[in-house]
């Protein structure tokens, strides 16, 4: 019993200065490990929504006596174009596509034809992501003799 | 009685002796048992399969755990060609706080399942993981490949630490359609480099690889 306490007491003793070696900064911050990862080791993230709709988006004439209009309107967040819708029955009527991949927050169009004219904006974020159309622009008219009201 | 007992002082010799033995011994004995535990701390390295619930060679080390917890802030979500925050939680199942310095990330081309819930269970249509285009950012074409967190994280002893990673996932222009307002697992990290021992606990919430 006697002999016993003290071969005890030194292994203790032993695994404590190999332990105490362990703790050391030193040594303990040298070494680098790969730990493996249990759990999936997945985390998560999310996206956002589709972009939102162009705002303030107005067409103005180029000028009275020009059969151009300039349609223009606020960035959107992310988007990275813009497509350009045309009306020429009425604000609510059937719109069309008249151009895509606008990079700026403005578009001129080509040379009207006479009649009345109604646009709408869309963001596109990307190759897949469009946005809702914007509000119709007011009523642009082209007289017959080429002048933009 | 007296012919079976030692003499005092040679029975004090003896036992003096074997207790000096016995603590060399035993000291030895003692340190290299510590000894191991410390080869295996401080040179453990494990490969692990995607996902796997890897284990130590030694058995003196656990592997920690990195689990999808919580929706990351409205502020910072994934667009096309953009990239949004990852929110994980990580838990250390060993006696002593781990650090973590590094991340291994799976391919660029490993890419996150979607879902409409917040829960991720509920599988996102058209939105899988062969089509969502969303990736670990800075991920390579290696499987593996480290990537230093811009400040080391530690996670106390049997503790975990949820923590928000700023742009570290993207999503690619060509993320379809069906991929908006959805909830991503992202794919699993390949593990992490970490040193153990560390005598304090952070409390970093947000944290990043940029390169």
């Amino acid at each position: 019993m006697v002999s016993g306490r003290p071969s005890l007491a030194a292994a203790l003793c032993g695994a404590l200065v190999a332990i105490g070696w362990l703790a050391t900064p030193g040594p303990a911050t040298a070494s680098t490990w790969t730990v493996g990862v249990t759990g999936g080791g997945n985390a998560s993230s999310a996206s956002d929504a589709a972009p939102d709709a162009p705002s303030s988006v107005i067409s103005t004439c180029v000028s009275s006596s020009s059969n151009t209009v300039r349609i223009s309107w606020s960035t959107v967040q992310h988007a990275t174009a813009y497509s350009v819708y045309q009306a020429t029955s009425s604000a609510t009527g059937t719109y069309t596509v008249v151009k895509t991949g606008v990079t700026s927050t403005s578009w001129t169009t080509g040379s009207l034809g006479k009649g009345s004219y109604w646009f709408k904006v869309a963001a596109v974020v990307g190759a897949n992501w469009s946005g809702p159309q914007s509000a119709a622009t007011a009523q642009r008219v082209i007289s017959p003799n080429g002048n933009c009201t | 009685m007296s012919m079976h007992r030692a003499p005092a002082r040679r029975r004090a010799l003896h036992v003096g002796s074997w207790s000096r033995k016995a603590k060399i011994a035993s000291a030895t004995i003692g340190a290299l048992t510590a000894g191991g535990v410390a080869f295996a701390a401080t040179n453990w390295t494990v490969g692990l399969a995607t996902g796997s619930s890897g284990q130590s060679q030694s058995g003196a080390v656990s592997n920690i755990s990195i689990t999808a917890t919580a929706t990351p802030a409205a502020g910072n979500l994934l667009y096309p060609g953009g990239t949004g925050d990852v929110i994980a939680k990580i838990t250390n199942p060993n006696g002593f706080p781990v650090t973590i310095s590094a991340v291994n990330l799976p391919t660029a081309s490993t890419y996150a399942s979607g879902f409409s819930d917040a829960g991720l269970t509920t599988a996102q249509a058209g939105c899988t993981s062969t089509s969502s285009t969303v990736a670990w950012n800075f991920a390579t074409a290696t499987s593996g490949s480290t990537h230093p967190l811009t400040s080391p994280i530690t996670v106390a002893a049997n503790g975990n630490l949820t923590i928000t990673f700023t742009n570290d996932a993207i999503m690619g222009a060509s993320a379809p359609a069906a991929c908006q307002a959805t909830y991503f697992s992202l794919p699993s990290l390949t593990g992490v480099a970490a040193t153990g021992g560390a005598a304090a606990t952070t409390t970093a919430t947000t944290d990043s690889w940029t390169s």
